[in-house]
């Protein structure tokens, strides 16, 4: 029985199959081509790994924070799937998924810190230390927020993962908060989401996953409320006018 | 603010030309104009001047419309029908005015809180003669 997992909230797009307790992963070469390849490419995956769709137990899906377009790709691919097949889903939230990494942790770095560009200052984050507790929930922040708790709670080591660091490694290298403190980013291979990643977080933690009917999937954006954004930047009750 | 008196169409294309020349990847520009200042006249000539050599058409309904065939994308929107730049958002349009093209906004000032901040907003007004226009920009 197999379980497939689909990736689109990042640039690049992948698919990963768990069968025979085997992980395979196949993903896109273009960035942004979610749309146009993930589909054969999970068929790709399938035949090359001789796995009939029946064969499937359930499909795994990042339903976000992420890219809004990556993210709507993904859900409507998988719903469709899974309706198709009978079979159920499994929503994961994006940022949750990098407790993962929590695993890695060595004596190299002590947090991670996952940070996707939400822009405007903005990013989609969460922090994770050695025993995967929680430092900071997976949430709507401004980078700042980020950095403020790395602060507070006194992190001597930590590594960025997410494509936030293309958009902010210079804020963050230069942040005089984080001043003394080690500072390392993923290299690129390691920096994005990954449809293994996400299957072996599924597989691991089973027990506290959902495995829902297509029609309950929703997407995650987790953007804060426009509302929200215009109080913090005292633009509300600016209005546009026609 | 920087102006420029356009007399007649030949004026908007050398605009437009010179303007293209001087574009980047995820560069925005917001036109901001009554119905007839050019808003679509313009865009057909910064498309020229990007090398695209697809036809220009009104994105009123579609609301936004990709050309590829130039030295940068051009996405063209036109959000006459959008209310605030939360609408903007929820159509995707992140991705494009975050992307590896050019965007150029139709109507700017209606979604102004969703577009980014380096945004290139140029201000079409009637001028004095029927087929003049000023075109007023800070950047």
């Amino acid at each position: 029985m197999g379980l497939l997992a689909i990736e689109t909230t990042g640039p690049i797009g992948s698919v990963a199959l768990y069968n025979n307790e085997k992980f395979s992963e196949m993903a896109t070469e273009t960035e942004m081509s979610h749309l146009k390849e993930i589909v054969p490419l999970c068929n790709k995956l399938l035949l090359r790994e001789a796995v009939a769709t029946k064969e499937l137990e359930a499909i795994a899906v990042d339903v976000g924070p992420g890219s809004f377009t990556g993210i709507r790709i993904g859900v409507v691919t998988v719903k469709t799937m899974a309706q198709l097949l009978n079979i159920p889903v499994i929503p994961v939230n994006s940022i949750e998924v990098w407790r993962e990494k929590a695993l890695d942790i060595t004596e190299d770095f002590e947090a991670v810190a996952v940070i996707y560009n939400a822009r405007r200052g903005q990013v989609y984050g969460g922090i994770y230390g050695k025993n995967e507790e929680e430092i900071m929930p997976a949430g709507a922040y401004m980078l700042t927020d980020i950095i403020d708790k790395l602060k507070e709670k006194n992190i001597q080591k930590v590594r960025f993962f997410g494509d936030g660091i293309d958009a902010y490694e210079e804020d963050i290298a230069g942040a005089e908060k984080l001043n003394g403190v080690e500072i390392s980013f993923a290299c690129v291979e390691d920096r994005y989401q990954g449809a293994e990643m996400l299957l072996r977080y599924v597989m691991r933690r089973k027990a506290d996953l959902k495995a829902l009917s297509y029609e309950q999937v929703e997407p995650c954006y987790m953007r804060e409320a426009e509302a929200m954004v215009r109080l913090r930047e005292g633009t509300m009750g600016k209005s546009n006018g026609k | 603010m920087n102006e420029f008196l356009v007399k007649n169409e030949e004026d908007t294309r050398a605009f437009g030309i010179t303007l293209a020349e001087s574009l980047k990847a995820s560069d925005v520009i917001g036109l901001i104009g009554d119905l007839g200042t050019g808003k679509t006249t313009l865009t057909k000539y910064i498309a020229e001047g990007l090398g695209i050599d697809e036809t220009i058409t009104s994105p009123t309904f579609t609301v936004v419309k990709e050309y590829n065939s130039g030295r940068l994308p051009l996405y063209h929107f036109d959000v006459y029908r959008l209310t605030s730049g939360n609408d903007l958002w929820e159509i995707g349009a992140d991705d494009y005015l975050y992307g590896k093209g050019v965007s150029i906004v139709e109507w700017a000032d209606l979604v102004k809180d969703g577009l980014p901040e380096n945004t290139k907003f140029i201000y079409l007004e009637y001028g004095k003669g029927q087929n003049e226009r000023i075109y007023k920009w800070d950047f």
